[in-house]
């Protein structure tokens, strides 16, 4: 069949001959250029081969999307299996993106705890102030993205209730908190209301020890691991996406279990 | 007319083998009617489930490294899919919905088109083991490509059950508090992840010998790209026992 592309007629053959050294020329540059653009490729490649930026936008793609369908997933009523005090590991798992040795205690004296965002009352708190509001205690299953897992003992102040004193407009959609160890952390609505997240004081009866938060961690039973920041210094309810430490790094955000 | 001469070579064939088998296959290209071994819809799903498998397995290797299962086995970095934990999650909560999507078509099709009755039923026991007799002394009867053996049969099966566990697993670890009941019957989260694991284990194993009896019999692989030599039109049942 012949090509609708090829011209009704011939292209007068003289005008191509004119031209020859041009043309000539021309392909002569292309094949040095094809051959440097080639050679630039390579070196380029040489960055990142094994995550190619497409893949990566892609992938990023799917978790928000993954983000998504585990908030519709989540039930804020359903609870997290609990279990008996006696199951409870001590000490608990130590896990941080630095090593246990390199943990910097907080003086719990003069810590505070900063609010701001969507709230009526900014001003902020010490640990007597939260130790005075009623406390809740659970026995849950943490669960780390890695696989394991332990039966930890927590006591503190249920974060709904926190929210509801300071005022928290409780349709904002995050609540994003800041710690001592450069940790960044954030959590949706729905999961900072259920009723299985803690700010936490106590590990067991014990005062929370030093590598586990102290004065005072998120702890949720409705999340993965990384998202209970420990040494908690600031809370902020927002509606702009606050993102987070392994957030950044490529991990999924939403991060329900 | 072609289709009659067609019909008594391939009876007196199988006649010859002592072969009892469930379906005839009519290699005669001038039959044009009938479906082919493989329709086109099982050769789309197939070569999903292929890569998507692999992105699955090797993304999962990945994410075991960070906490392996059996201390001390640990998948090497060209192994996994993901330069690190974050990527290769990332790969397997992608290729999840690739994954369960593809393969409720499959079962779909499998179920309402009777290609499973047909594939892959019966079994019996008596046949498994003289399969696996032969097989050990190298008579594999591979001429006829559209009848799947006993032993071919159970391990079709069984790694269609693999796929559905780790499904089922893998919703039990992605969400053992959403799905806590599921966790439960499963007898908890380690064990569910355990079973995680091992269903891998069980599909890569499937998977070994899926490919080598495929390079043995490169016939098979062409049917899984080009559809394969077409079956009877008047379908199977009818034209067991011939022998």
């Amino acid at each position: 069949m012949r090509s609708p592309f090829r011209p009704d007629r011939p292209p007068n053959a003289a005008v191509l001959d004119d031209h020859k050294p041009l043309i000539r020329s021309l392909e002569r540059r292309g094949l040095i250029r094809g051959g440097l653009s080639l050679g630039a490729l390579v070196m380029l490649t040489g960055c990142d081969v094994r995550r190619p930026e497409a893949v990566e936008f892609a992938l990023l793609a799917i978790s928000r999307f993954n983000d998504g369908v585990q908030a519709l997933l989540f039930d804020p009523n359903k609870l997290a299996p609990t279990y008996p005090a006696s199951m409870i590991l001590r000490p608990p798992k130590f896990n941080a993106y630095y090593d246990v040795m390199d943990v910097k205690p907080v003086n719990g004296a003069t810590w505070r705890l900063e609010v701001s965002g969507l709230v009526t009352d900014k001003r902020a708190w010490t640990l007597s102030d939260l130790q005075a509001l009623p406390q809740t205690s659970m026995v849950i299953k943490h669960i780390c993205v890695e696989g394991w897992s332990y039966i930890g003992g927590w006591t503190g102040v249920p974060l709904r209730l926190f929210l509801e004193r300071v005022g928290a407009d409780l349709q904002a959609k995050y609540v994003a908190f800041k710690t001592a160890d450069d940790y960044p952390s954030s959590i949706d609505m729905a999961s900072a209301l259920h009723p299985q997240t803690l700010l936490a004081l106590k590990y067991g009866a014990d005062t929370l020890a030093d590598p586990f938060g102290y004065p005072m961690r998120l702890r949720t039973a409705v999340k993965l691991g990384y998202k209970n920041p420990k040494w908690i210094t600031a809370i902020e309810v927002t509606n702009k996406y606050p993102g987070g430490y392994w957030e950044a790094l490529g991990f999924p955000w939403f991060a329900g279990i | 007319m072609g289709g009659k001469l067609a019909d008594r070579r391939s009876l007196m064939r199988v006649s010859m083998r002592h072969v009892k088998t469930k379906t005839l296959a009519v290699e005669t290209p001038s039959v044009r009617t009938g479906r082919r071994l493989h329709p086109w819809p099982i050769r789309i799903m197939h070569w999903v489930n292929a890569v998507v498998m692999l992105i699955m397995i090797t993304s999962g290797w990945g994410i075991y490294d960070d906490d392996v299962i059996i201390r001390g086995f640990h998948f090497g970095s060209s192994w996994r899919l993901g330069d690190w934990a974050a990527w290769s999650l990332n790969w397997h909560f992608a290729g999840m919905w690739f994954l369960v999507i593809n393969g409720l078509i499959y079962l779909a099709y499998g179920f309402a088109s009777g290609r499973f009755r047909e594939k892959l039923l019966p079994i019996r026991p008596t046949e498994v083991v003289q399969t696996v007799i032969d097989t050990l002394h190298f008579k594999i009867a591979h001429q006829d490509i559209t009848v799947y053996n006993a032993v071919q049969k159970l391990l079709y099966i069984i790694v269609i059950l693999a796929g559905i566990s780790q499904v089922i697993t893998g919703m039990a670890i992605w969400k053992p508090v959403q799905f806590s009941e599921l966790v439960w019957l499963l007898g908890g989260f380690q064990t569910a992840r355990v079973l995680h694991f091992a269903g891998m284990a069980v599909i890569v194993g499937f998977l070994i010998v899926h490919v080598a009896l495929t390079l043995l019999v490169p016939k098979t692989l062409w049917a899984m790209i080009a559809g394969g030599p077409r079956l009877k039109p008047s379908g199977h049942a009818k034209q067991s026992h011939v022998a």
